[in-house]
């Protein structure tokens, strides 16, 4: 890690020394200062403060710098002597090349002291090249380090009340190149990259891969028919094991062609075939189509509907299972001030040869969206959404167990959800006193699960709110908390408040201070190690000095 | 349906719409709406051309040999109104205008996402968003975001937002990703469908994107038995561990209720010598099925060391 953190430093010294011969304005800030952070309870069961580490940072933040010729440098650097650092750099000119960098990594724990957690840190390095107006070559880089000990959190279940924690010790390596080139002429667009992936796996040589992708893109808006929008591409996929014979291959075509036709009417056509071979103990084929017709009249600025009917059909040529879908949408805007939009989506699937675990399956989505905006005093909007999901009973014959062939008198998968959520949000401005932005979201909803005793209601609330009072003198502060509560299989109760404040005391320098209380409670699980009880305290204070050369 | 049958009609299909990119390509000349030079708007707008300057938009006057320079005039329509009576009201400005106009200007030079190019009858369309609405032209940052960070969308996106507070999440309120990365509106009419979602999924999580010699079939999302990762995570966020959509052998009996196991008690002995504490009722399905997305190892997905590390035979499964 501190490797990558040092050619990016280094890569950013050189560029600035470079540039002070030439350079035509450059701002940015630097702050330092310390991190508390003050916990007790099971670490492993929020993860608001998983990367949050007690400590001297030090950041670069904001670091802009402008040549005279075009280039630009953009650079933000943050905590870079603690190990939560998020480093991200960018130099380019526009129309001629756009080079990024950055570098940063999570933490997270798996057990009550936090003794079980990966690190999972990410390296990513992209280039763009324009080679004339039209033709743009592009390329990359990119690493996935994870290592450490992964372990099942202690949770309680349905029907068992903690699960056993099996330790798992974890550390491989995924890393991406990437090249690619674009044409693009302003009405068409051709893309066309290869990805070459590696996965190596220390733990387990049997795990290690090698992966790579052919992706094509096209789009175009047709000449003298600039009312026709064509897309289509062709992607493949392959992706084995390098020490044993498992071979996954996936291809795909798809194509959408998109009318704008006479007095606001538009049409939409789409078609994606896809098919997918598996070489491994079992092989497997796979046969995917999806095909989607779209219709929709817009009223002017007013409003607008929108109708669709869609096709799907999964053929392994052991199991189909076909589909056949139904959306209608709408908008109104009878105001400028003034918005609504809904939408209703419906799916039916059926398992039409051989039989899945799944069954038959139907789901329907609802929403509907009221909005409220004035630029004098700011925005209320109220959103509603509702799903449905339905599994039908399996055949009840000759179901094949994990111990020999079964017959089963029951129906086995027969589940029902029901979910709802409604959540009206305000943001209240005025120039004179500040920002108010509040929330509620209530989520409710019922699952039937395989048994009768299974059934189970949830709820969720969530109320959040953040004030933003305007700059006093020097004084720039904000409050912020958050109230969560869960009833699923869980029954969970968690608050966040915060508050800071940045106070400029001399021209260019500032003091910050935020502070952040964390609580978290499970009240349905059992005490001692399996304690879901969490509280944080998190302070920072920094200093912070802009300069500008 | 036989997959080599659709394969010429792809190619053709390809062939037609990169055929119709090199013959039809359009002019490749910026218009400008009049004879306005940029100097004359800067003489009020002081300061403007300094914020393009790191764009793509770089006005032509601030360039000797531009290959990608506009005027101010490319964009802002009306302008020899404006001089004439300075109004805010009468200028053309794309981060004023709603709905298809914007659209319509910013398609004039760049091929609209496929998302956005049939207006009104998408997603963002819908919402009478356009290219303004994440995208300033002022702005200096990558693709011209307004803001690249997760906040900028779930400012919209509260349902979303409260998803994250969860239990389990993935990292975007420390920034260590956020919804771009996952989401793409460029590629948005890109279904994905041979690989479904799955494919950005295993970008990141590539340890048990498989394949494998025996997979678990719902976890692809080609497969008839399930639409991969999404079918047991839920990607924004859970109360769960490991953002699972319901928690540990509840989620496994969504789809299999296996006799033997916890429906019927028949073998209860004997997994009694394998749980925790001797307790049946502390065992779980991954107890033994450590391997849920794939195993190199056994069909059942067994944790391949069980025998080891449980310290009793399992021969009637045929664990190797």
């Amino acid at each position: 890690m501190k490797r990558y953190t040092l050619i990016l430093l280094v890569a950013f010294a050189l560029i600035l020394c470079g540039m002070t011969t030439t350079a035509s304005e450059g701002s940015g800030s630097i702050k330092i200062g310390y991190t508390s952070v003050d916990e007790e309870g099971n670490l492993s069961v929020d993860q608001t403060s998983y990367n949050i580490y007690e400590g001297i940072g030090l950041s670069l933040t904001d670091w802009n710098y402008a040549f005279d010729n075009g280039v630009g440098l953009n650079a933000n650097f943050q905590n870079l002597t603690l190990n939560n650092r998020v480093l991200d750099m960018q130099l380019g000119k526009p129309g001629l090349f756009r080079f990024n960098a950055s570098n940063n990594q999570y933490r997270r724990f798996y057990n009550l002291d936090g003794s079980a957690f990966t690190r999972r840190n990410l390296t990513d390095l992209r280039f763009s090249f324009n080679a004339s107006k039209q033709f743009e070559l592009f390329g990359g880089y990119n690493m996935i380090d994870r290592h450490g000990v992964d372990e099942l959190l202690p949770q309680t279940t349905y029907d068992a009340e903690v699960i056993d924690t099996i330790a798992r010790q974890i550390d491989y390596k995924q890393t991406r190149f990437t090249g690619g080139i674009k044409y693009d002429n302003k009405k068409t667009m051709v893309r066309g990259f290869y990805r070459g992936t590696t996965f190596d796996d220390a733990t387990d040589l049997d795990n290690d891969r090698t992966g790579n992708e052919l992706n094509v893109v096209a789009s175009t808006i047709v000449p003298n028919y600039d009312w026709i929008v064509l897309s289509g591409g062709y992607i493949k996929r392959t992706s084995e094991l390098d020490n044993l014979v498992a071979k996954l291959v996936t291809h795909q075509g798809w194509g959408t062609a998109k009318f704008n036709l006479k007095n606001q009417w538009l049409a939409e056509y789409r078609l994606t075939y896809g098919w997918a071979e598996r070489t491994s103990e079992e092989d497997r084929t796979v046969d995917n189509m999806y095909q989607l017709f779209a219709l929709g009249k817009n009223f002017q600025k007013v409003g607008g509907i929108r109708a669709g009917y869609e096709m799907r059909t999964q053929d392994d040529f052991i199991q189909k299972v076909t589909s056949t879908g139904f959306l209608f949408e709408g908008w109104l805007k009878p105001t400028d001030k003034l918005s609504f939009n809904g939408m209703f989506t419906t799916r039916s699937e059926e398992n039409d040869e051989g039989r899945r675990m799944l069954g038959d399956l139907d789901v329907t989505r609802h929403s509907f969206t009221a909005a409220y905006t004035d630029p004098a005093w700011g925005r209320f909007r109220v959103k509603w959404q509702m799903r449905t999901r339905e599994n039908d009973p399996l055949f009840t014959e000759g179901l094949t167990g994990g111990i020999g062939l079964t017959t089963v008198e029951a129906s086995e998968v027969n589940t029902k959800v029901e979910y709802s959520s409604l959540t009206p949000e305000l943001t209240l401005r005025r120039a004179d006193l500040g920002t108010l932005t509040c929330s509620y979201s209530l989520l409710t909803g019922n699952l039937e699960n395989v048994q009768d005793s299974a059934n189970y209601t949830f709820r969720d609330h969530v109320i959040s709110g953040t004030v933003t009072p305007r700059a006093f003198g020097g004084l720039v502060v904000d409050f912020s908390a958050t109230y969560f509560r869960s009833k699923r299989d869980n029954d969970i109760e968690k608050f966040n408040i915060g508050f800071g404040g940045t106070y400029t005391f001399i021209k260019n320098h500032h003091l910050e201070v935020r502070y952040n209380a964390i609580n978290f409670d499970d009240y349905r699980t059992l005490g001692g190690e399996y304690t879901q009880y969490y509280t944080g305290n998190i302070m920072s204070v920094n200093l912070i000095k802009d300069l500008s050369f | 349906m036989k997959p080599k049958r659709l394969i010429p009609a792809i190619a053709i299909y390809s062939l037609l719409v990169a055929g119709l990119a090199v013959i039809c390509s359009p002019s490749l000349v910026f218009s400008q709406a009049t004879d306005i030079d940029d100097a004359t708007c800067l003489g009020c707008h002081d300061g403007l051309d300094q914020s393009l300057r790191q764009t793509i938009h770089r006005l032509s006057s601030e360039v000797k040999n531009s290959k990608s320079a506009v005027a101010c005039v490319s964009c802002h329509t009306g302008a020899a109104t404006h001089i004439e009576e300075p109004s805010k009201e009468n200028i053309g400005n794309p981060a004023r205008m709603t709905g298809a106009d914007a659209l319509s200007l910013c398609s004039s030079c760049h091929v609209p996402h496929p998302e956005m190019s049939n207006f009104g009858a998408n997603g963002h369309s819908l919402l009478q968003m356009n290219c303004a609405s994440c995208h300033s032209v002022h702005s200096g940052k990558n693709s011209l975001l307004r803001d690249d960070q997760a906040k900028f969308c779930l400012d919209c996106h509260q349902s979303v937002a409260n998803q994250f507070l969860r239990r389990s999440a993935h990292p975007v309120r420390s920034n260590n990703v956020n919804c771009l990365s996952c989401h793409s509106m460029v590629q948005s009419a890109d279904m994905e469908m041979a690989y479904g979602m799955n494919k950005v999924c295993a970008d990141c999580h590539s340890d048990v994107a498989g394949p494998y010699l025996y997979d678990h079939e719902a976890v692809h999302g080609w497969s008839a038995e399930g639409s991969g990762c999404s079918d047991c995570h839920s990607p924004h966020g859970s109360e769960n561990d490991k953002l699972l959509r319901q928690p540990s052998n509840q989620m496994c009996r969504q789809c299999h209720t296996v006799p033997g196991h916890a429906i019927a008690p028949t073998y209860v002995s004997q997994h009694r010598a394998v749980a925790a504490d001797g307790d049946f009722s502390k065992m779980a399905c991954i107890t033994c099925h450590t391997d849920v997305h794939g195993s190199n190892n056994n069909d059942k997905l067994l944790d391949a060391d069980l025998t080891v590390r449980l310290g009793v035979g399992c021969s009637c499964h045929g664990l190797r």
